[in-house]
């Protein structure tokens, strides 16, 4: 543990960095925390009467079309797009992690595969594949994670490939197999533990990524349906009522862009403290 | 000689990319939906005309005749009938590509030229304010939802300040002679000053949208190109050599900076495509993505793989254009 310590304490000098990971817990508290935080639990009820109202003190953040207190919409919407980036991000890893330390320690003809595989994945823009995939499957919350997952494995898989290539011929590695240890109790004793820090630092990027991605799914239709109260289809929805409803479209926004930033500016700073090689200089 | 080699090779690499798309795109759309005539048929259609335009769309026949007819179609340039619009797809993307093509062309040309210089200035004075409030900027852009960028920026500048057109390329009535398709191109040749000046108007909101992620990206890697260039050991001797600061800035550090930015400006290229769906819907600009748009909501599905096979070969196009400008400033990329 004490080896960790110069991290935590340069980590702790980046002020972004830290802003980012409070932003980040807050968010994790608000999604566990939604139904005693929230001024309303009913957040599908419509209310007709109270529709489209500006921020009062009844509803801080005013309502939307159908008489929804938006405030308490976008609390339980942190719900979801933490369960989506969660999700698409383990499923990523889950794919791409094995298949990249497979394909970085054997380097036979499936390592080839594996590669070229993930070059076209890399070499087509993530959202227009997501888009395609989500369009062509019913869209919903469940697809927009599939597809996300489906376009984003490549990133860890290129990842683990190059770090697992430069082990394998390092001489820890040699001397395991010359103990006879097996390819399997190597790859997930010995590779696999040297390159869990940049797979952390990807993932904590790859968050954020994943966030903006998921809430353009929705805003376009192809993401969460109605009546989800996921913030970018509450920004399409909010669409319809402008520019009078400009707080609809406003707190939405605001939270996806806060919630991206914070992963951005988080991810940064663990890449700064612990990976310095990665970063952009001068930074 | 070895210029030619090059460009063929970085052509090769693409080929594998288009093949599989071709392919991706077969069995997504051929095969995932259950039934795909009867999505074509609607929910209405008799067993009997589902039959007929199964046979009729060759459904009948074994997958690889089906793939082979599939082939066949994409090589001569039909990409099937677009649900929504009844009219080909390959034609609703050719008359939509230039308004795209502008559209993006503006973005990234504007991001280009206000970042590398910004990026360069920043990198000089690092640590001041200016630098500070650039990477805020930064920062910032790439975490912005454009879709949100753009909603704001209707509501202050279109609707609030009234400044600046929220929607569409120019306004209806103001004659313009389409030559190119590139409306400003178009004003320019026709000598046309008032419609120059209107679909200029109607540009900046969109194209300001689009450009912030680019331009964030293009100065971040422009600062670090510098930065990282400055720090290096040729620039040290230089520097005790006691070779002037401007010699050693603009003739030996910015040529190797700007290979960081330029490899980005190709990713962008992407980016651009991929935004334009978003940033079109929102301004209402009438080109492919705004199509693609509503082709996803309408399930469109001929008209998706269109988009996508489209927007694969754009982005490789693209992507060989900026690996030949990456040679063109570092000569090494030729002989690796």
């Amino acid at each position: 543990m004490i080896s960790y310590m110069p991290w935590v304490r340069q980590f702790l000098r980046d002020r972004l960095a830290v802003l980012g990971f409070f932003i980040i817990l807050l968010l994790i508290l608000v999604a566990i925390f939604a139904p005693y935080l929230a001024p309303t639990t009913a957040i599908y009820d419509v209310n007709l009467s109270e529709r489209l109202q500006p921020p009062t003190s009844k509803h801080l953040l005013g309502t939307d079309s159908q008489g929804r207190d938006i405030l308490s919409r976008m609390i339980y919407g942190t719900r979801i797009t933490i369960i989506i980036a969660v999700i698409a991000i383990g499923a990523s890893l889950f794919i791409g992690v094995p298949l990249g330390l497979i394909a970085g320690y054997f380097g036979n003809w499936f390592s080839e595969v594996i590669q070229r595989v993930s070059d076209i994945f890399l070499s087509i823009p993530q959202l227009i594949l997501a888009i395609a995939i989500a369009a062509v499957l019913k869209p919903s919350i469940t697809t927009a994670i599939l597809a996300l997952s489906i376009t984003y494995w490549p990133w860890f898989s290129r990842l683990v490939y190059a770090q697992a290539r430069s082990l394998r011929i390092t001489t820890f590695i040699e001397a395991t197999q010359a103990l006879g240890a097996s390819s399997p109790r190597i790859i997930f004793f010995h590779v696999l533990p040297n390159v869990i820090t940049p797979i952390i630092i990807r993932s904590t990027i790859g968050m954020g990524y994943t966030i903006l991605t998921a809430a353009t799914l929705g805003f376009l239709g192809v993401g969460a349906q109605p009546p989800s109260p996921e913030w970018g289809l509450a920004l399409a929805e909010a669409r319809e009522y402008l520019p009078k409803a400009w707080w609809f479209a406003l707190f939405p926004g605001l939270a996806i862009f806060t919630v991206v930033l914070a992963f951005n500016m988080f991810g940064d700073g663990l890449r700064d403290v612990i990976d310095p090689r990665l970063r952009i200089s001068g930074k | 000689m070895k210029w030619l080699v090059y460009a063929l090779k970085r052509i090769l690499y693409f080929i594998p990319i288009l093949v599989s798309l071709i392919v991706i795109g077969f069995f997504l759309f051929y095969l995932i939906p259950a039934d795909p005539v009867r999505l074509i048929a609607g929910p209405f259609a008799t067993p009997q005309q589902v039959e007929t335009l199964k046979q009729q769309y060759g459904f009948d026949k074994p997958l690889y005749i089906q793939f082979l007819r599939y082939l066949t179609r994409f090589f001569h340039g039909d990409l099937g009938l677009s649900i929504h619009t009844h009219r080909p797809v390959m034609m609703e993307l050719i008359e939509r590509a230039p308004a795209t093509f502008e559209l993006g062309l503006i973005s990234l040309i504007g991001s280009i030229l206000l970042g590398i210089p910004l990026g360069i200035f920043v990198a000089l004075r690092r640590n001041n304010w200016v630098d500070h409030l650039f990477r805020a900027i930064t920062i910032g852009g790439l975490a912005i939802a454009s879709f949100w960028l753009g909603i704001m920026a209707q509501l202050y500048f279109g609707y609030h300040l009234d400044l600046l057109p929220i929607g569409g390329r120019i306004t209806p009535g103001i004659p313009l002679k389409p030559i190119t398709g590139l409306f400003l191109l178009d004003s320019l040749l026709g000598l046309n000053p008032r419609a120059l000046f209107d679909s200029f108007k109607h540009l900046i909101l969109p194209a300001i949208t689009l450009g912030l992620p680019c331009f964030a990206t293009i100065v971040r890697f422009t600062r670090g190109g510098v930065l990282d260039a400055m720090k290096s050991e040729y620039v040290l001797y230089e520097q005790a050599m006691g070779l002037p600061r401007p010699i050693r800035i603009y003739k030996y550090i910015l040529r190797n900076a700007l290979t960081a930015p330029v490899v980005q400006i190709g990713l962008l290229i992407g980016y651009t495509i991929a935004g334009a769906i978003v940033v079109e819907k929102v301004f209402a600009w009438p080109g492919v993505g705004n199509f693609a748009a509503t082709s996803i909501i309408m399930f469109d599905y001929s008209a998706i793989l269109g988009f996508t096979l489209w927007s694969g070969i754009a982005f490789c196009l693209g992507t060989l254009l900026s690996d030949i400008a990456l040679a063109l400033i570092d000569p090494r990329e030729v002989s690796r």
